[in-house]
């Protein structure tokens, strides 16, 4: 039934947009350029943030990018804590994030922390809602988030450096260096944070409610990314990527505890990759390799002064990958895909007792057509596991593109492959566990370009619907907790987004609203268990909206942000009493850029939290009331009217 | 002659007074005995959500997060491990939150609060507005706290992981579980001098202690299971035991294994039953029980399931625990006719509960 309703849905898109004025396209050229996911991606809500936008986050982790400048619903543990982040009712596992191409999920838990990735020298961020299993493999459900450090071939040198300093004495200095001409790319950054990790929070759970200084929260990190491509003459490109992060970071107790906590958190992440392809003029092929590794250490103590570790663990996992793409033009208006990406996945976790090894392989076929003005997405995709069985998987989509007016409607099957502590950890991993399957379908309209004299707007809004199988979670059997597929989880929802721009004379006023519905429940329990059914996911808002207003004036840029993010589970039977309460989070920043010459200096003052809101992302784990942060950003640009970062 | 009018004027004032007395008059005061169980739930690891269902043992009327409701909404706090009836006061362990909460068990609004303790587990009242807190995860003490000034008045160095207690007459009897590493001792503590003055050797890691009706001391050991400290991996493995103690002597008498090695089940509970000639407990399998005078390991549970917890209350209702999945509500099962018809929806991670009744004027 659903599936009629899905096609007669379509039908009706399609014969309101044929009432539009025709607009004949053909697949773009750029695409052939575009990343291999990326360029199917036509029917999806993408949310990007380009070079510009990413520069007003430098010394930031992505975490705080998307927290300010998006609604997506961001699980974190604090201030430089991990950071997880949860599309369309999903879990972060259930989400897939790429640095240039290369999946960064870790091995072992499913899970990308996003405060270990800097936004420095960073050139595109794209978060694709509801992201095609065929083209991105496992682990889709909610998305995926593509990274690009990517240069382009341009002529250009720049050189930046950031200093800044938080209110209560974080410090922290990023420098990113480019160099490209027609030949030769080459991007740089490095990014050194040292912070005491101290703020104030409202601790909500302990008797009168103080107002306390959090403690055991220090962290400090070092990350670099270096970028280095070559063009030949003959059109081949060569590429090398290296991104390389060290986080130490002291956990703190949780709130309404006595407790000085001991645990303290060493993550270091590599991710390396070589790339080599060719443009020709039908087609593009691509061959790379890619290595990652990810290496954790834990401690804790039961007593601050002892001098001896109650937990000592240890977890190091590699990644190996090597993949093949091509892309063929039949006509202007076929575009062929094949893709195939071998990985190997290894662990080295003392809990898994014997040192895992997994091979993958990934074949993902796919077609692109456009008929006048229709754009048809196909794809089917099939991931060999030596270690557990998968179905193949398989995406629809079609697009009705004007000038007006887009319309969209998709179907995909998807399918999670469980990590690697679900299957392995002893006790409790389940070498039995079932990938998660599914499907997503949905329907979607951009309005585009809608002029009043001096405002431009777009809108557009996705209402999908998605069943999950097999969901995995970790649930008490006797004397310890076992992971298992244990229910069925139907999402619906809808993300509207809203885009304005005013521009007189010499300012210039830009406004991002998002807003999100996402009703996430299980729909069953396979032990019987009835306490759950129809209940909301723990820790998915309802509805969820943050806008935010950009005002440039000449060299001053202001911005604030106001994020809402409604009520939100935190047990499994949505214990109301234990719900953490809606709220609301302010954000503002005040930039001023002096030119000189060929230099930029730009002194920022932001203020997170203006408004003091209590609250939490996570129950017990505080976050920061209110909170000033200064920085200076100098930079030198052999071409600031052409590029401008 | 004075003396007289004076008795006579005085006896009639006496008598205006006393007519007044309904009970005087025939109007009876009405009283009513309000008896509560208390479930005491212990909440997720690090979610801040242990609390306290109220369940009124007559009519089995629940209400739930029942500190909280009485509290302005405050938190207990992270997991609650256990709550014991002290006259009129209730003394609640938070042992993630590393506190002792104090209440005042008419209205079960906050007195006191006790914090900075490092693990604490199980409190014991001794009478005069004092109880023994257990506390340690590896060596363990027993803390002597004042429920009036919410103070730590006092110490004894115990064994490793000091759990449950069990006062007989002067003598405070704590079981030292082991915690995260071994143990395998009950130290027997003098209340008058607060000093440990026997130790009494049982099996590995000794978890819950009861007496029976002739003054002797059963105890039920979880066995001890060794980890690899790196893998985890088991690596050694002893069954689990109920011993005996001559309650005069402190001398173990007999001792008999219960459940099977390697069934990753470690028994937490033992309870006495119909006046202490039955004792009770739960294993893999679900409530067993055997007499006291025929102590054997039974063949077969008297109620199946999986259990968490094991309270009998007032010596004459039965109850165990499923604490289901930790992300939602546990279920109370009244087993006391040896079912599991009667049952209450009560908070996360129910483990146990404690009986309270008290005699009320009703209006």
């Amino acid at each position: 039934m659903k599936y009629i309703a899905f096609f007669i849905a379509i039908a009706i898109l399609s014969s309101f947009a044929k009432a539009q004025d025709r607009y004949n396209i053909s697949i773009d050229e750029v695409s052939i350029t575009a990343s291999k996911s990326v360029i199917f991606d036509d029917d999806k809500q993408i949310i990007s943030f380009d070079s510009v936008q990413i520069g007003e986050y430098s010394g930031n982790s992505i975490s705080q990018l998307l927290a300010n400048e998006t609604n997506i619903n961001i699980k974190s543990y604090g201030i430089n804590s991990l950071s997880t982040i949860s599309l369309r009712g999903t879990s972060a596992n259930q989400t897939t994030v790429l640095w240039n191409g290369i999946k960064i999920n870790s091995i072992t838990t499913g899970n990308a922390d996003l405060s270990l990735i800097q936004v420095s020298g960073v050139e595109k961020i794209s978060v694709v809602k509801g992201a095609s299993a065929t083209f991105y493999g496992s682990g889709t459900f909610g998305g995926a988030i593509e990274i690009n450090n990517k240069p382009v071939f341009r002529q250009k040198t720049f050189f930046a450096e950031k200093t800044f300093i938080t209110q209560y004495g974080g410090i922290g200095s990023n420098i990113e260096i480019e160099k490209s001409g027609r030949r030769v790319a080459w991007n740089f950054s490095a990014i050194k944070t040292d912070d005491n990790g101290e703020f104030r929070y409202k601790d909500v759970y302990l008797y009168e409610q103080p107002i306390l200084t959090i403690k055991h929260n220090a962290a400090n990190s070092i990350a670099i990314i270096n970028y280095l491509s070559y063009r030949t003459k003959n059109n081949i490109v060569l590429e090398s990527g290296i991104r390389a992060a060290k986080k130490y970071k002291q956990i703190p107790a949780t709130m309404g505890s006595f407790k000085q906590s001991s645990a303290v958190q060493s993550d270091t992440t590599l991710n390396t990759y070589i790339n080599i392809y060719k443009i020709f003029q039908k087609a593009r092929f691509d061959a790379k390799f890619a290595y990652s590794c990810d290496f954790l250490h834990f401690t804790d103590k039961l007593n601050p002064q002892d001098s001896v570790f109650s937990i000592n663990s240890v977890i190091i996992s590699h990644r190996i990958i090597s993949s093949a793409f091509m892309q063929y033009y039949f006509t202007d208006n076929f575009l062929l895909k094949m893709s195939v990406d071998n990985t190997k996945n290894i662990a080295d976790v003392a809990t898994y007792r014997n040192k895992i090894i997994e091979n993958t392989s990934f074949f993902s076929l796919a077609i692109k057509y456009a008929k006048n003005d229709y754009l048809f997405n196909a794809g089917l995709a099939y991931d060999y596991n030596n270690k557990l069985k998968t179905e193949p998987v398989f995406s629809l989509a079609i697009s009705r593109l004007s000038d007006y007016i887009d319309l969209k409607a998709s179907f995909a099957r998807k399918y999670r492959v469980p990590s690697f502590n679900d299957r392995y950890w002893q006790p409790g991993g389940n070498p039995n566990l079932l990938p998660e399957s599914g499907f997503n379908t949905e329907l979607g309209f951009n309005v585009n370009k809608l002029n009043y004299k001096k405002m431009s707007t777009t809108f557009g809004a996705d209402f999908y619907y998605s069943i999950i199988e097999n969901y995995i979670q970790w649930v008490p059997v006797s004397a310890f907790w076992e992971a298992r597929n244990v229910k069925k989880v139907a999402i619906k929802g809808a993300d509207f987004y809203l885009k304005s721009e005013i521009r007189t004379g010499n300012s210039r006023i830009n406004t991002n609203l998002y807003y999100s519905y996402t009703n996430s429940i299980v729909v069953q329990d396979y032990s019987g268990d009835t306490l759950t059914l129809r209940k909301q996911l723990p820790y998915i808002p309802v509805h969820s909206a943050n806008i935010v207003v950009k005002f440039y004036h000449k060299n001053f840029s202001f911005r604030i942000n106001q994020r809402f993010e409604g009520k939100r589970q935190t047990t499994a039977d949505n214990m109301e009493v234990f719900a953490l309460p809606p709220y609301y989070l302010c954000s503002v920043s005040l930039r001023y850029l002096f030119k000189m010459y060929r230099t930029k200096i730009s002194p920022e003052i932001s203020v997170n939290n203006v408004f003091n809101s209590d609250y939490q992302l996570i129950r017990a784990y505080p976050q920061p009331r209110r909170m000033f942060i200064f920085s200076v950003k100098i930079m030198f640009n052999n071409n600031f009217k052409t590029i401008e970062k | 002659m004075k003396k007289q009018f004076l008795f006579v004027v005085y006896a009639s004032i006496l008598l205006v007074f006393t007519a007044c007395n309904p009970d005087e008059t025939g109007e009876e005061v009405k009283t009513d005995t309000v008896s509560s169980i208390f479930v005491v739930n212990e909440g997720a690891f690090n979610n801040n959500n242990g609390s306290i269902s109220l369940i009124n043992s007559k009519t089995g009327q629940l209400t739930n997060n029942y500190f909280s409701t009485q509290n302005n909404g405050a938190s207990l706090g992270d997991i609650v491990q256990s709550m014991t009836v002290a006259d009129d006061k209730g003394i609640i362990v938070v042992n993630n939150s590393q506190k002792v909460v104090i209440v005042d068990m008419k209205d079960f609004r906050e007195t006191g609060e006790i914090g900075n303790l490092s693990y604490p587990r199980y409190a014991c009242y001794v009478g005069d507005n004092k109880a023994y807190v257990s506390n340690g995860s590896m060596a363990g003490k027993l803390y002597l706290i004042d429920l009036q000034s919410a103070k730590v008045i006092d110490s004894v160095v115990v064994g490793n992981g000091p759990e449950k207690m069990l006062k007989v007459g002067d003598y405070l009897y704590v079981v030292n579980s082991g915690g995260w590493v071994v143990d395998s001792t009950v130290s027997v503590v003098d209340i008058k001098t607060n000093k440990v003055v026997d130790k009494i050797y049982v099996g590995y890691n000794p978890a819950d202690i009861a007496l029976d009706k002739n003054n002797n001391i059963w105890v039920i050991c979880k066995g001890k299971v060794v980890y690899d400290p790196n893998t985890w991996a088991i690596v050694e493995e002893t069954s689990s035991e109920i011993y005996k103690i001559n309650g005069a002597t402190n001398k173990v008498e007999l001792s008999f294994e219960v459940g099977q090695t390697g069934d990753y089940f470690n028994p937490k509970d033992i309870e006495a039953f119909d006046n202490g000639q039955k004792m009770l407990f739960v294993e893999k399998q679900g409530l067993y029980m055997f007499d006291i005078d025929n102590p054997s390991n039974p063949a077969s549970p008297v109620v199946q399931g999986s259990f968490y917890g094991l309270s009998v209350l007032n010596n004459e209702r039965i109850f165990v625990f499923d604490a289901g999945t930790f992300q939602a509500a546990g279920t109370a099962y009244d087993v006391t006719d040896f079912n599991t018809d009667t049952k209450f929806q009560v908070g996360i991670g129910p483990n146990s509960a404690v009986y309270y009744s008290r005699i009320d004027t009703v209006q």
